[in-house]
């Protein structure tokens, strides 16, 4: 039997037709579908117009990967990595993206409250803060040096 | 002297001199060259697929059609590369720098610009962009319909087109703004190699960008029988971010400044919980690092620590 699945459509109008268990990883969407009532209804469409085409197909990609992630966990399989500061494989393949599409993503995994998704951006972009100089942070992420030359060295309160 | 070409209208021959002519066996020995040369790079290529997997085989559990250009292969490619390609089917003598020239305005188009011809034409179906993206599926497939306007020039070894970039307000009325918004990107062929720089339009200061690509690494000399045209390009994620990453990013970027316009999600543009999320995974001497950097990441570092304070977390 096929398993049910749901449309999502893209703010620049592309229609994605994903698995309802992928789906649900979002709260967003899976507060919309129980408040619409449109779960069982295949010719739904979900807007979500904050997401554009692209990061959503991202995001559907991470997301019909990790469906089955609470089943496995709660049959006992290890899923997460030993430490809190690393990553899949597979996951740490899925965010090697530009810097950009990164940050989009981060974004909008927090908007459709993808818990998952969003800690492993947040986890990305604290590795790649973690271990560098107030200047190379700078330089990665293209960032002005506005603090007052005293606060700057100290890193006090300003 | 320049040739502009606005509609394609199928393959034009152009007369060539007697010392073209006799240029021209250097250069069927130059292409037996790149053949032979091309057929030994094959095998690596081959052997290095087999053993790294990548990952749009998953994907393609997911999907059938790539929305980008660097996700194209052989099999698929996105809707809008089709499109554009369709429309030079009679003009496969095109050269490689020329094709290449194409393939960044792909990429153009996927970075949130479009060819100010067409955008005057066009601008009516073209939907607003977000400042904090830039790709825009329906747009995208709209402007990929209508042929690339550019100048050919130099004998054929330089491209000129004239881009603007698209944003949540089409037509921004004061003169400097628009200026603002344009820029030319020129390709010049030298050798094997296409230089291609990303320029601001008059009379802005602002720096312009540019890249030095290998034409025969992405656009093979030989076509294949009864094969699309796109079975001539190869290493197409290379190629996209390349041209994202040295090209097309960096130029919006600074006209979303010049604007003064919110930039493309940023480490300096995230919702607030977000920095409690990413600064959890730092310890305390990181967070002050991360408090020397700017004004903005100061304020939610010392956020951060006050919070852990609070609740008795280190």
């Amino acid at each position: 039997m096929d398993a049910p699945t749901i449309k999502l459509e893209s703010s620049d109008g592309v229609i994605f037709s994903t698995e309802v268990k992928a789906a649900k990883l979002s709260e967003t969407i899976k507060t919309m579908l129980e408040v619409s009532a449109v779960e069982n209804d295949e010719n739904a469409v979900v807007p979500l117009p904050k997401v554009n085409a692209f990061i959503l197909n991202k995001i559907l990609t991470w997301a019909y990967h990790h469906k089955d992630d609470d089943d496995q966990a709660a049959e006992g399989e290890e899923l997460t990595p030993q430490s809190p500061h690393d990553i899949s494989p597979w996951d740490a393949n899925f965010i090697n993206v530009d810097q950009p599409i990164l940050f989009e993503i981060t974004v909008a995994a927090n908007y459709l409250e993808i818990k998952g998704l969003e800690d492993l951006c947040c986890k990305t972009l604290a590795n790649m803060i973690r271990g560098k100089t107030p200047e190379e942070i700078r330089q990665t992420f293209n960032i002005e040096d506005d603090l007052p030359i005293d606060t700057a060295e100290l890193g006090e309160d300003l | 002297m320049s040739d502009t070409k606005s509609e394609i209208e199928g393959f034009i021959a152009i007369p060539t001199t007697s010392g073209e002519q006799q240029q021209q066996q250097p250069q069927q020995q130059q292409n037996e060259q790149q053949v032979v040369g091309t057929k030994d790079i094959k095998a690596p290529d081959q052997v290095g697929k087999k053993q790294r997997p990548r990952l749009i085989q998953e994907k393609s559990t997911q999907e059938t059609n790539p929305l980008i250009l660097e996700h194209a292969t052989l099999e698929w490619v996105p809707q809008h590369m089709d499109k554009l390609l369709n429309q030079y089917q009679e003009c496969r003598k095109m050269p490689a720098a020329e094709w290449l020239h194409l393939l960044t305005y792909l990429v153009a188009l996927e970075c949130g610009f479009v060819e100010e011809e067409t955008f005057a034409q066009k601008r009516h179906l073209i939907q607003p962009v977000p400042s904090f993206s830039s790709f825009h599926a329906q747009n995208v497939r709209i402007l990929s319909e209508q042929p690339a306007r550019y100048e050919v020039c130099f004998n054929d070894t330089v491209y000129i087109m004239r881009l603007r970039t698209l944003l949540d307000k089409h037509a921004p009325e004061e003169t400097s703004l628009v200026a603002a918004l344009q820029c030319r990107l020129m390709a010049v062929s030298l050798g094997d190699q296409l230089m291609i720089t990303l320029s601001p339009a008059p009379p802005s200061k602002e720096p312009g960008y540019s890249v030095s690509l290998s034409i025969g690494r992405y656009v093979l000399n030989i076509q294949a029988k009864n094969k699309p045209i796109y079975h001539r390009f190869r290493k197409l994620d290379e190629l996209s971010y390349q041209l994202k990453q040295h090209l097309f990013q960096p130029m919006r970027s600074q006209q979303l400044m010049q604007m003064e316009m919110k930039l493309q999600p940023s480490l300096l543009g995230l919702p607030d919980e977000l920095y409690f999320e990413i600064f959890r995974y730092l310890d305390k001497s990181q967070l002050n690092v991360v408090a020397r950097v700017n004004r903005h990441l100061h304020f939610y570092s010392k956020e951060v620590e006050r919070k852990r304070l609070k609740g008795g977390r280190s």
